[in-house]
């Protein structure tokens, strides 16, 4: 798994080193650049596996580096965010971000963020089964486990669970969940992902409530834990 | 005007008669002219018929110049035919019917083309008094609404009322300006309010006034409406500019501190993470750098929180969000200093959406849910949510000491501590500011109930979103896609 090429674009030197440092020791190969230009120059010239870019950088704005790898490249993109609003993180995701990190983030948190889109970039067709922390998904059974006991869902709080549990740690838009489960014509309907959302969550939850498989990116989307 | 009568306007009748000098002499000239006229015309007519031909000076003149001259005229001409052509030539006779007969017909005919004359001048008087009027009401509009300054405009019009009246000065004022020795005022309204006031010499003649108020004070009071309206739109926009100006420098530079202050702590927190830690020595420096740098962390993010809520910027996020999604991000964002610390999530079923900026109330229940893990003494804190009414409540209850009566009004200030907070106490002073900001900001309320020695409660009241055309019925979509 390890060994990926991966940008790193920030003006911060500290950051730049930093994030060498962390990323290395997770065993990845680092390429960083301080401005925009010089990471689309080094993304066409080195073809990194996956690009992390900063919103504020000094030559022009991330979202732009953003969007022009986009038009030539699949890479996955995390943007690096100081600034904790949504229409900057809607933003950076319609620019072709796969997911966004708000600065002060913890490294493994940005790790964690990074493996999860590297796994889906590589990912081979499907996967039979998702065991996480308890919770069995059987896909192509139909059925789920929640330490040993049935969990029973309806067709469409399933085919939510699978989206999810498939895509597990990386962010899945209101959007793109509603175009998946129920079809690109539902997109824009919120309140109905938000009512299977609850239901699922409820079926979901231990007796203490404490583990919390769904975890939501307030008006944005949803991810599942993992 | 149509070209054809723009062609025969030199013949219309305008409203001042032509000179009465040339009245007389066209009478005498054209009575002159008949009267040469009809000896070579008794050659083909008999003369008591030739008397026709006094009629067209007859007519012309009563028309033109009144029913006065055109009566003089007329008997002029009734002399001339009885002298010059009708029996006994040479004098004046009134022995035969004829003789009566021409005469009396050349003065009907006088009068009553001078009654048709005098109609056909007052209508003409009175359209291009109306047309002037409209020129004036077209002009006043066009000076109020097309300039920018209302003041300017207003002087504007009025000098070109004053030309318009035939006045020496006219001013108009805004607002109810009283009548003085000199000056009369006419009040303009607009819905019963006195807008405005136009303001004339009081040497005006009473006819002049009747007009003023019957006609000039309706159609400068609509536009003057107006022209008010506009003014005050104009400066709503000009404000609204600069208010979003301000708003977008705040906003500017928030971010740009937002970038400063966590782009260094990210750093720091992802170095210190990465140092080896092979020796006691080295884990316990490592574990000092990222404690220390989490607590700055956090301060920093509730000083940004703060100035964020200080700076008051207007632009309000609105989005459909469910108190579940809020509630269960709060509890997982929550940083206390138990790791045993638990929170008991209860949730009506069937809860209300509600609409606003769900990542600050995130952040403003994170702070309240952190407020009270501090004060439980490990004890579990319990946050129940259920529709009342108009408004959601959630309640955050503590099991720790409470409040004093005499602190309730001020915990929620920012920086104040509980004096009896234990010291080491990592508290910035700055949680129950941020909550209760971000809680009004949406529209909501937060209010504290606490009994010291039984704990501690917070209710925040929520309003609930106003359902739009927009929004979907899940159970009505779910049945009508039955797919998955």
């Amino acid at each position: 798994m390890a060994g990926e090429r991966i940008l790193v674009c920030d003006d911060d030197p500290q950051i730049l080193r930093a994030l060498r440092l962390v990323l290395r020791s997770a065993g990845y190969e680092v390429l960083t650049s301080a401005t925009g230009e010089d990471a689309l120059d080094r993304a066409a010239l080195a073809g990194p596996h996956a690009a992390i870019i900063d919103l504020m950088l000094p030559d022009r704005p991330g979202i732009e580096v953003c969007r022009e790898l986009r038009s030539w490249s699949e890479m996955p993109i995390i943007i690096l965010s100081a600034v904790n609003e949504e229409e900057t993180k809607v933003a950076a995701l319609q620019s072709g971000a796969d997911d966004y990190v708000t600065k002060p983030f913890g490294p493994g948190e940005l790790v964690a963020r990074l493996q999860a889109i590297l796994r889906r970039a590589g990912r081979a067709e499907t996967e039979p089964r998702i065991e996480l922390d308890g919770l069995v998904i059987d896909l192509a059974a139909h059925s789920v486990m929640l330490d040993g006991e049935e969990v029973r869902l309806t067709p469409l709080e399933f085919a939510l669970l699978r989206v999810l549990a498939v895509n597990r740690g990386l962010l899945m838009t209101h959007s793109r969940l509603l175009a998946e489960v129920w079809g690109a014509e539902y997109a824009d309907a919120t309140p109905l992902l938000r009512t299977h959302i609850a239901n699922l969550r409820r079926k979901l939850a231990r007796a203490d409530g404490e583990r919390n498989f769904i975890r939501t990116d307030s008006g944005i989307g949803y991810r599942f834990a993992g | 005007m149509s070209v054809q009568s723009r062609a025969l306007s030199p013949l219309l009748l305008r409203s001042p008669r032509p000179a009465l000098t040339l009245g007389v002499l066209a009478a005498a000239g054209g009575t002159l002219l008949a009267t040469l006229a009809i000896y070579p015309l008794e050659r083909l007519a008999p003369t008591d018929s030739l008397g026709v031909v006094y009629l067209p000076t007859v007519i012309i003149v009563a028309t033109y110049w009144g029913s006065g001259l055109g009566l003089v005229t007329a008997l002029a001409s009734g002399l001339a035919y009885n002298y010059f052509h009708l029996p006994v030539v040479g004098h004046l006779s009134f022995g035969d019917g004829v003789d009566w007969v021409s005469l009396v017909a050349f003065l009907v005919v006088a009068a009553t083309a001078g009654v048709v004359g005098s109609l056909a001048r007052a209508r003409a008087a009175e359209a291009e008094s109306r047309r002037r009027e409209a020129d004036l009401a077209t002009e006043m509009a066009r000076l109020l609404l097309g300039g920018s300054r209302l003041d300017a405009a207003l002087a504007a019009a009025a000098q070109r009322l004053a030309v318009a009246l035939n006045v020496a000065s006219a001013a108009i004022e805004l607002g109810d300006v009283g009548a003085d020795e000199r000056r009369l005022a006419f009040p303009l309204c607009d819905r019963d309010q006195i807008i405005g006031t136009l303001l004339l010499p009081v040497t005006l003649s009473t006819l002049d006034r009747e007009r003023i108020t019957g006609r000039i004070v309706p159609a400068l009071q609509s536009v003057l409406a107006a022209a008010l309206h506009r003014a005050e739109l104009q400066a709503e926009v000009v404000e609204t500019a600069l208010l979003r100006r301000s708003d977008e420098m705040k906003t500017a530079v928030l971010r740009s501190v937002s970038h400063d202050l966590r782009t260094p702590i990210t750093a720091i927190i992802s170095a210190a993470t990465a140092l080896a830690d092979d020796t006691p020595e080295a884990a316990e420096a490592r574990a000092v750098v990222l404690e220390a740098a989490r607590r700055l962390s956090r301060l920093i993010e509730k000083l940004l929180d703060l100035s964020l809520l200080q700076a008051g910027t207007r632009e309000r996020r609105s989005v459909p969000y469910t108190i579940e999604d809020v509630l269960h991000e709060a509890v997982a964002h929550v940083r206390t200093d138990s790791p045993e610390q638990s929170f008991r999530v209860s949730l009506d079923e069937d809860l209300p959406p509600l609409a606003g900026d769900p990542a600050q109330l995130e952040r403003a229940f994170a702070n309240l849910l952190e407020n009270a893990a501090r004060y439980s003494g490990g004890k579990p804190v319990s946050i129940r949510a259920h529709g009342a009414g108009e408004r959601l409540r959630v309640r955050i209850v503590d099991q720790g000491p409470g409040i004093r009566a005499g602190e309730i009004d001020r915990i929620f200030l920012p920086f104040y501590r509980s004096a009896n907070d234990a010291p080491g106490h990592h508290g910035s002073g700055l949680g129950l500011a941020i909550a209760r900001g971000f809680v009004e900001l949406g529209g909501g309320r937060i209010s504290v109930e606490s009994l010291p020695g039984q704990g501690t409660s917070f209710v925040v009241d929520l309003p609930l979103a106003v359902p739009t055309e927009r929004s979907v019925e899940p159970a009505q979509l779910e049945l009508a896609l039955p797919r998955g």
